[in-house]
């Protein structure tokens, strides 16, 4: 397995160029999992799930630890349960959502 | 009056504070800018040296559950900005060592330092410049916002580029349950290169109730002053993007101008 990370300022281009990446190497044939780890995820848009579709995607670290930081399950079912299909060979798990106030 | 710039990373958020803090400063003589920013940068925009200090490092103390601040936070923002050109006071609140990594897994250390996150919530959360205006430069994204960094007052300007990455951060923001009630959104489309640009950024902000305040050119002078390391509060008053920022501001004044009372309901000045 290869592991791909792309790092970068915000705007420089990262989500981009995963993008790109990924939908590649799936057209080489291989099966790509792509990873948005970003706190911003935007992923799903490079991938063509549009606006709607990546706004839609879950966070699946928040759907697993809503209490606290207990990881019950494996890596494996994390994207067993979290993946969705992005294309031919291609799917994206998205880590996290910030979408709701928490003070404190 | 509070104005907060939101948005997605690489928007113009800091650009577009230094282009505020510019027309404000020439304006009325003074603001405050603060960089919430975990990873600041708006200090060279405002033609500051670039510094890794915190600025309210020490400004508290633990006392029983929570902290005892060395003054009131009028007082602590007046002795901790910096000065910067044009009227500007200058506030570096961020820090990367206390608010990066995992708040969850770190939750009891953060709680226990005295932090950006800690910092933000106490002093610069609550301050209002009773006789001016206050500019906060936010991290790129939602999880500051997510955490209350918006403060209680005044406008969130969401900082949009015709692009659908940054349409899908102005869905997140107004898709966001729990604002503040006297927090108002704005949108500013950025980077904008032509009157299709524009449009596709108004449609957008209008299917999210968003409306459309602003709309700030793409302006090479921006470029070549970023470029060559000098402020962009110091480009030419005539330059498109100052001259789209001095549109804006005169929308700000409209909709509430400086001196906007903090609503006394919100307990958060308790």
């Amino acid at each position: 397995m290869t592991k791909i990370a792309v790092a970068g300022k915000g705007g420089s281009g990262k989500t981009t160029i995963a993008g790109l990446l990924a939908r590649l190497v799936a057209e080489e044939g291989r099966d790509v999992l792509t990873v948005d780890a970003d706190e911003n995820p935007n992923l799903g848009i490079s991938l063509g799930l549009g606006v709607e579709g990546t706004y839609g995607l879950i966070g699946a670290r928040e759907a697993l630890l809503p209490d606290g930081p207990a990881l019950a399950v494996s890596m494996e079912e994390v994207v067993e349960r979290f993946a969705t299909p992005a294309g031919e060979r291609l799917r994206v798990v998205q880590v996290r959502k910030f979408d709701q106030f928490r003070p404190g | 009056m509070r104005v907060v710039l939101l948005g997605k990373g690489g928007s113009g958020k800091s650009t577009l504070a230094g282009l505020l803090c510019a027309e404000i400063g020439a304006r009325h003589g003074r603001v405050v800018a603060f960089d919430a920013d975990t990873v600041p940068g708006l200090g060279p925009v405002l033609g500051m040296p670039v510094t890794d200090d915190w600025f309210l490092a020490g400004t508290a103390e633990r006392e029983g559950g929570g902290w005892r601040l060395e003054g009131t936070p009028a007082e602590i923002v007046q002795r901790r900005a910096r000065r910067a050109p044009g009227g500007v006071r200058f506030l570096q609140i961020g820090n990367a060592d206390a608010t990066l990594g995992d708040f969850e897994l770190h939750r009891e250390s953060y709680l226990d330092r005295w932090s950006g996150t800690m910092a933000f919530n106490t002093v610069c959360r609550v301050f209002d410049d009773e006789d001016g205006w206050v500019v906060v430069d936010l991290q790129g994204g939602t999880l500051n916002v997510a955490g209350g960094m918006v403060g209680t007052t005044g406008v969130g300007l969401v900082v949009v580029e015709p692009f659908a990455k940054s349409v899908l951060t102005a869905r997140r923001f107004a898709g966001m349950a729990g604002w503040p009630p006297g927090v108002r959104l704005a949108g500013v489309a950025s980077k904008v290169t032509s009157p299709a640009d524009e449009a596709y950024v108004r449609e957008a902000l209008d299917g999210l109730d968003i409306p459309l305040w602003g709309s700030v050119p793409l302006d090479p002078a921006v470029r070549q002053a970023e470029r060559a390391g000098q402020p962009v509060v110091g480009i030419d008053d005539s330059s498109p993007a100052r001259r789209a920022v001095a549109a804006l501001v005169d929308r700000l004044e409209e909709a509430g101008g400086p001196a906007r009372p903090v609503p006394s309901a919100s307990g958060d000045r308790a």
